[in-house]
This record gives structure tokens, sequence and C-alpha cells, in this order.
């Protein structure tokens, strides 16, 4: 194979040349493989947890915001509804409620208010330490505790909700109880309370430092807000109020089987009610739909690309050989055939093509992860 | 023989553990929850109130390990009403949870609140309900029937239903014989526990708060002297444990006829849920017959 060698020489020969055909040639193939792939790993990722999540009930509203809040814990608010809505899934006998209450974080990592069904429900196992126990303690998933680098007994403490708003909630020192085996999910990325505790972030429930009565029967003197929930203080906590009436910003019904979810889903036809039901991979499926057909335009501007870079190359090559008419003149007075021009571009061209196609699937393999995690990322943190 | 005895006393061995996993394991927070959970369920279930008895129940705050173990319970049940309000503020599968006052919740009697303030909030007040509801047999047959459908989970019905059928029949008997009490004089109380009995009763019941099963000291009986002197019709005293010595020598010093009915919050040291509770109806039915 003289033609591949001498080919193979004149590609070294001319390096920059080559290089950036190589470059240009390997980013146009490597762009739709690694859409391709990172929408796969998207897809399978977000209609996983979809479809483990048979019902979710929240307030009338996005269905979109309700899902990716619920199922992702993303930036989304849904407006609340109160804890009555889990109650009345349980009282219905038709399914298990599990309240979500998202809406406060650490940093930029979601604090979830939930009950322990939650972990339950989600086959979550507490690595280190303990599972939720007492008011402030706080389970915290893996990727979390590993950014953060906590220790079961080690503390944190919640974001302001808002900075200039002084009548808002209060930022908490939340305790670390334990931290959650890795689930390669968006539980990864939370850190979960009990929804009580979510309830003291709030300001519904609050603690009394050795409360008095006073002459007049009521507690002021030594009165203060706690803002840590310790040992010491952990009893004099109580809530005000209705528990039932308190917020959260979603339930995660789990009914027995079809004919509980469809009964269930029948009691929140009436559009005058303040809670809707929504099946998260109808709403996930939806929001796929849309990402498939932007792949579609992204694929067909890709396909235009290629075909001008192909164009371009060929020209190119075309301009070389006229360039290269006194080098191949050489080669036939050598004794050369005269189809050994043909056999060297074809030689040039494999060569390029499979260092590209190479250089794109190492591309594709290294950034896949990466690309995978900011996608779904943008998605969750997109629809906000 | 002894090859065939040793094999069935390892068979045996080996089959308990699994046995026993099987059973429903259910935690409760006061001793008459657990007396209905042991009623309805029988050997199929083990019941744990954990409670330790020098403690009330009510006000007592269990260690982690222990709510750990309540975490793992089958069921949880629950008096509501805000005894045992631990459980307000612990982290419980609420799968697990149930509130068996939940149904009479209308029904609870309000008591006396606190009102505070927190720094500039304005003032607030904390409402209080009486707790101890079973007093009420027709409440306490309302919890049964609460436990009865949580059970129903995981025996068969038909067993709960039966069982449930003799447990009420059980305590309407008690019913009846709160029903038969009468007193035109105010009764005294050593704590104030009895809302629910005095309410189905009709008697009235005022009360002191004095701690239980101790003696009180003599600020203590003169509070109680001045109450003797607003009401001087009071002839029956109930103390809510047993008392002291001394403690009962006051009372009967004072020309009252002390009974101790007892709350039965703790499992008796002899009997159980209902005998407790006809001996408390008897001594209280016998002193309001003596009383002049």
């Amino acid at each position: 194979m003289p033609e591949f060698y001498l080919a193979w020489r004149y590609l070294n020969f001319h390096r920059l040349q080559t290089a950036v055909l190589v470059s240009v040639l390997a980013i146009i193939m490597a762009v739709p493989a690694l859409l391709n792939t990172v929408l796969q790993a998207t897809e399978s990722q977000l209609t996983e947890r979809a479809d483990a999540t048979p019902l979710l009930v929240g307030a009338r509203g996005s269905r979109l915001d309700l899902a990716m809040s619920s199922l992702y814990f993303s930036d989304d608010r849904p407006e609340p509804i109160s804890m009555v809505a889990s109650e009345a899934i349980w009282d219905s006998g038709l399914a298990i409620a599990i309240p979500l209450y998202n809406r406060f974080r650490v940093q930029s990592d979601p604090v979830i208010g939930t009950t322990l069904d939650y972990f339950r429900f989600r086959n979550l196992s507490v690595d280190q330490g303990r599972p939720l126990t007492v008011l402030g303690d706080a389970v915290v998933g893996a990727r979390v505790a590993e950014r953060r680098g906590l220790q079961p007994g080690d503390t944190m403490i919640t974001s302001p909700d808002n900075l200039f708003d002084l009548a808002g909630s209060y930022p908490l020192r939340l305790n670390v109880s334990g931290i959650l085996a890795p689930a390669d999910s968006a539980d990864d990325d939370a850190i979960f309370v009990d929804v009580k505790t979510t309830w003291v972030i709030e300001g519904i429930g609050h603690g009394h430092d050795d409360a008095e009565l006073d002459d007049s029967g009521q507690m002021n003197a030594r009165i203060e807000q706690f803002r840590e929930i310790t040992d010491a203080n952990r009893d004099t906590f109580h809530f005000h109020g209705d528990p039932e009436t308190y917020p959260i910003t979603g339930v995660i019904a789990v009914p027995h089987d079809e004919r509980s979810l469809t009964l269930l889903r029948g009691r929140y036809l009436d559009t005058e009610q303040a809670e809707q039901a929504v099946v998260p991979s109808t709403v996930i499926r939806a929001l796929l739909d849309q990402l498939l057909t932007i792949k579609r335009l992204v694929d067909a501007i890709v396909l235009i690309i290629l075909v001008a870079t192909l164009v371009s190359v060929s020209l190119a090559i075309g301009l070389t050989l006229k360039l290269r008419q006194k080098e191949l003149h050489t080669l036939y007075k050598l004794g050369a055939r005269r189809s050994l021009t043909a056999r060297l571009v074809f030689a040039e061209t494999i060569i390029v093509l499979i260092i590209s196609a190479s250089i794109a699937t190492l591309l594709t393999i290294a950034l896949n992860p990466v690309a995978t995690n900011l996608a779904t990322r943008l998605l969750v943190g997109g629809a906000a | 023989m002894k090859t065939w005895f040793l094999c069935l006393s390892l068979f045996w061995w080996a089959l308990t553990p699994a046995l026993a996993q099987d059973r429903v394991t259910i935690y409760t927070v006061s001793y008459p929850l657990a007396y209905f959970a042991e009623r309805l369920a029988g050997d199929e279930a083990r019941v744990f109130f954990p409670a330790p008895q020098d403690r009330d129940p009510a006000f007592w705050r269990p260690p982690i390990a222990v709510i750990a173990d309540y975490q793992e319970a089958d069921l949880i049940l629950l008096n509501g009403a805000g005894y045992a309000d631990w459980t307000a503020n612990a982290s419980l599968p609420r799968a697990a949870l149930v509130d068996t006052s939940r149904a009479f919740r209308s029904r609870l009697i309000e008591t006396e609140s606190i009102t505070h303030s927190h720094g500039g909030d304005g003032e607030h007040t904390h409402a209080a309900v009486a707790s101890h509801v079973w007093l009420d047999f027709q409440l306490a047959a309302e919890q049964a029937e609460a436990v009865a459908d949580a059970l129903k989970r995981f025996l068969p019905a038909e067993k709960i239903e039966a069982e449930l059928s003799a447990l009420q029949a059980d305590l309407n008997r008690l019913d009846q014989q709160v029903m038969k009490l009468t007193s035109s004089a105010p009764l005294l109380a050593s704590h104030p526990r009895y809302q629910y009995l005095a309410r189905r009763s009709g008697l009235t019941i005022e009360s002191v708060e004095w701690p239980a099963g101790e003696t009180p000291t003599e600020s203590q009986w003169q509070a109680l002297d001045a109450l003797l002197v607003q009401w001087p019709q009071v002839r029956v005293f109930l103390w809510e444990a047993e008392p002291t010595a001394d403690a009962q020598r006051g009372i009967v010093e004072r020309g009252l006829t002390a009974v101790w009915f007892d709350l039965a919050d703790h499992r008796p040291a002899e009997g159980d849920f209902m005998t407790r509770m006809e001996k408390n109806l008897n001594a209280l039915q016998q002193a309001l017959d003596e009383a002049p």
C-alpha cells in the first residue's frame, strides 16, 4: 500500500493544514453524536423517575412546574397547597400520600420537606448516620454530601428566603443526621428534612427559651425565636393552628391499584377545585417531545453544516491537486501510473476521516457525562 | 424418641424468629391503646408500649433509640388530643400512624390555654385540649374502632370484627356504670385529668394540681382548704395515683372520702384495663353512695 504511506507522509508534512481539516471534521461529527447520546441519557433519567411516580397532586396551574418541582426539586415554585390535600388522600383510602415542600435552599441545594414514607417509596437508604428522627434533623443526598464534605454530626444553615424581606423566613441551622447512599437520581442532589422542620423555617413552628408565665399569665419576658434546634430547646418547639392548614408544594400519591388511581384522578377533575392531579410520565413525555423537535432542528442545521463542510473540503482538495501538479508529474516521471493520483487522494481522505472519527468518538465519550449532567441541570433549572 | 424430640425442638427454634417476624409490630403511646391492640389482634401482633413505669406517658420524651423503634413499627397508635406530644415533633412514617381520636376531634374538650407573644409579633394563644379521652368509654370504643380499622390492613377482618364487638360490649358495660354515677355535690381531684369522665357522667369534678404519688406541701394543703371553703359540699376526693399515707391521712382529716381512680396510663400491676376501670368505678360508686 505505497499510496497510504505517501498519503501519510504528505499529511504529516502539512501538519497545520491537516490539523485544521481534522478538527473541523471531528467537531462536525461529534456534535450530532453527543447531542444524540445526551438526549437519550436525559430522556431515560427523566422518564425513569416520572414513570416511577404514579400521581402528583398540587396547586392548579402549570403541570410542568408541579412535576419538575416534585420530581427533580427544580427551582420552580408551584403555588402552595395545604397539608389537608395530603390527609384527604389518606382518608380516601385509595393511596399512600407523601407530602413534599420544596421552597427552601442551602445555597443552591434544595431543602425538601417530606415524611419518612418518601424514603421507603424511593427505596433510599441511609449510608452513614441515622434517618430523620427529630425536628431539625437533615438527611443529605450523596452528591451534596460529597460536594460539601458533610458527615453526620455536621451542621448547615438554610439560605434566607429573601434578603430584603425582614418579615420572611429566617435561616435555620440544620443538623446532619445521615447521608443517603447514592441513588443516581435527583435525590443525590437534595437535602431532606421532615416537613415539620420546613414549617419551622417558614416560621409556623417556633421555640421558647426559658419561657415563664408572668403575673398576668402571659409569656413575654424571656421569649426568643430560635433558629437552631438543639437538644436543650427542642421540646419547646411547637406549632400554631391546625397542622392540616400548613403549606406544602405537592403530594406524591401512590395508589393501591389501577382502580384506585382512576378513582383518585376522578376526584380532581373539577376545574373549580384548588388542586389538580397530574400523571408525571405524561407531563415529562410532552416535555421530551418538545426537546425532540429542538433536536430535529439541530440535526438539520448540523446536516447543512456537514454538507457545506464537505463541499469546502472537496474544493480544498481540488485546489490542492492544482498546487500539487508538479509533485504528481514527478511521480509520473518516476514510473507511477496516472491512477495513483486518485488513489493518493482517496488514501488521504480515508486517513483524515479515520482520525476525525476517532477524535469525534473520544470527544463524545469524554464529554458525555458532563454534557448529560449539564443538560439535566439546564432542563430542571430551565423549567423555572 | 430423643432424636424426634431434638428434631422437633430444632425445628421450633428455627421457626420461632420467622413467626415473630410475620407478626404485626405495634407501638403505642398509652396503655389503653396497647390493651385495645392486644385484645383485637391477640397473638397475631407484638404490642409495645415503651414508656417507663415511673414516667407520665403524656409528657414523656423518648430517646432517639426508642423513636427509631417506633419508626420501624407496622402501626403506631396515637391517642391524639395532645397526649404524648413528642410525636408532633418527631419523624414518624405517616403510613404507620393512626390517630385514634381523629374521628371525634370536634368532641375533644378544650382546657385552659396559654397566651404569650414572640417579640413584636403580638399575642397569640395556644389552645389546649384534655387528653385522657378514654375516660369517656364511648370515645374509648371509637378509639378501639380506629385501632381495628388499622389492624384490618394486616389481619383478617372477620377476626378483628369479632374481637371489636366483644371489646366494645365491655366498654359499653363500663359506660353504663358511668351513667349511673350521680352526685349533687362537686368532686375534687388531685389533677385535672377527669374532664371526659365528668362530661359523660354529668358529675362536676374540680381539681387541684398536685404531683402524682407525692405528699402535698403545706401551701398545697392550704390551697385545698381554700377550695373547700369555696365548695363546702365536696365530700369525695379523687387521687390519680396511689397516695402516700400522709397524703391519704390529710384528705381523711378534712372529712373527705378518698378514691384512687387510676387513669390507666400505665399497665396496672394486677389485672388489665377493664378490671382496673371496673375497680375505679366501683370505688367511686361506693364513695358517692356513702357520701352524706
